[in-house]
């Protein structure tokens, strides 16, 4: 396969936009409903965590450079171990990425246009995953950034905009009920934007010359995105109060509906849904790419370019249903992805790491 | 409806066939095709199905199945308070 180059700083940016894609729509009222008015401490507690994670993540793709994950995990646990897990990823990251494109259909729905048939709507984002997945990864990368900047400086103009809106004392009390509520609001953090950053990995060390800059990088984007996090919420909670927001099924919408300055700049959350679109489709993209990347790599396939047409079939066709309703998604998307999230970003690369460090170790003592 | 959509379907996988294949062939990787036809044959399959109305499972609902065991335990740590 042709080996395609990434530069450090269109990985940082790609980490950053994989972090707080899909999730910004509704992260505000999963950890508010947990930490009340600390749930700015709760992301920061967080990020804190999740650097570890990160540092294993970056550590397994220098102890086993030019690798994929997928690689790695068919090297460490065998052919047949080895194939189920990887199968088992594979399978995972694809309904993950058909979940995403059910949210978008869902948010549109919900949002603008009930009429609207699900459909053609679906196959529309679709087809927009499979150009992209077509023109490769280098392609998707230098979007990227174009998509970030705008994405980053409306981030930055909607929190000017909401400056007259916010009331301080939304955040008080600080650490009403001591140090639980924090702890666990930490929890959906780190399964929507620490844990889920393992699929860069299908990415991360292969594409890059120097997988010392690299390794900053990701560094650099975890943050970036984590600082993303941080204010999003921070504005929803500081405009709409902690209680509200918690029973909101898309606080950041709901939050920028509340602009209103000079009269001229008023209802702007179309804006916010364009925005959301075109940063979760950075996420989708790296679910999809880690999906169908890492099934060409386990067939030992030549390109993988083949095979994305006839997955954008069937994704097509299970993004219809992937999620029954919006209840089923909700209740999937606390009780099962959390499990999942936690059984491939944290059990699966410490397990990795540790076996990478035990073949080094025994390389060493064999040589 | 129905009718227009698997027409659609089977147009498709008409022409990825018909651009692809001679494609795979010339340059004798038959693993490719092998791999190819079978998820294009999947797809087309399980949206005729879908299409009819055939219920067709769902994957969320098999993760779902897998981690039944600790539903609980994860209700009990994301409850408030």
């Amino acid at each position: 396969m042709k080996k395609t180059k990434i530069s450090p700083r269109q990985l940082m940016i790609l980490t950053s936009g994989f972090s707080f894609g899909t999730v910004i729509l509704f992260l505000p009222s999963s950890i508010t409903k947990l930490a009340g008015p600390d749930a700015w401490l709760s992301i920061l507690l967080g990020t804190a965590i999740g650097l570890l994670f990160i540092w294993i993540f970056a550590k397994l793709g220098e102890l086993n450079p030019d690798k994929t994950f997928v690689e790695i995990i068919q090297l460490y646990l065998g052919k047949l171990a080895g194939g189920f897990v990887a199968v088992f990823l594979i399978l995972s990251v694809l309904v993950v990425a058909d979940q995403s494109v059910w949210y978008m259909s869902d948010f549109v729905h919900t949002a603008f246009a009930y009429t609207l048939p699900t459909l053609p709507l679906n196959v529309f984002f679709i087809a927009v995953l499979v150009f992209a997945l077509l023109c490769g990864v280098e392609t998707m990368y230098r979007t990227t950034e174009m998509i970030f900047y705008f994405g980053f400086s409306f981030l930055i103009i909607l929190t000017l905009m909401l400056i007259p809106k916010m009331e301080p004392e939304n955040l008080l009390p600080i650490m009403e009920n001591g140090v639980t509520p924090v702890l666990k609001g930490s929890i959906p953090f780190l399964f929507n934007c620490a844990w889920p950053l393992v699929f860069l990995n299908m990415v991360y060390p292969v594409c890059f010359e120097n997988v010392k800059e690299a390794k900053r990088a990701l560094f650099k984007g975890y943050l970036l995105g984590a600082l993303c996090n941080l204010i999003i919420v921070a504005v929803c909670v500081l405009v709409m109060g902690s209680s509200l927001i918690a029973n909101l099924r898309f606080p950041m919408f709901i939050t920028s509906e509340e602009v209103d300055l000079l009269v001229i700049f008023s209802r702007i959350e179309a804006m916010t849904f364009f925005i959301w679109v075109c940063v979760s489709f950075i996420s989708v993209f790296s679910y999809a790419y880690a999906g169908v990347y890492g099934l060409a790599k386990l067939l030992k396939m030549k390109d993988y370019k083949i095979l994305v047409l006839p997955m954008g079939l069937l994704l097509a066709v299970y993004s219809l249903n992937i999620y029954t309703n919006t209840s089923y998604q909700i209740k999937w998307d606390s009780t099962v992805w959390p499990l999942l999230s936690f059984t491939l970003g944290f059990i699966l690369p410490i397990l990795l790491l540790i076996l990478s460090y035990i073949r080094k170790i025994m390389g060493k003592n064999s040589s | 409806m129905v009718l227009i959509v698997i027409l659609l379907v089977l147009a498709f996988a008409a022409i990825l066939c018909a651009v692809e294949v001679p494609k795979l062939l010339r340059a004798r990787s038959y693993k490719e095709l092998l791999a190819f036809s079978l998820l294009l044959a999947l797809g087309v399959g399980l949206s005729i199905l879908k299409s009819l109305k055939v219920e067709i499972g769902n994957p969320s609902d098999l993760f779902a199945w897998i981690y039944s065991p600790l539903e609980g335990v994860m209700e009990s740590l994301l409850k408030k308070g």
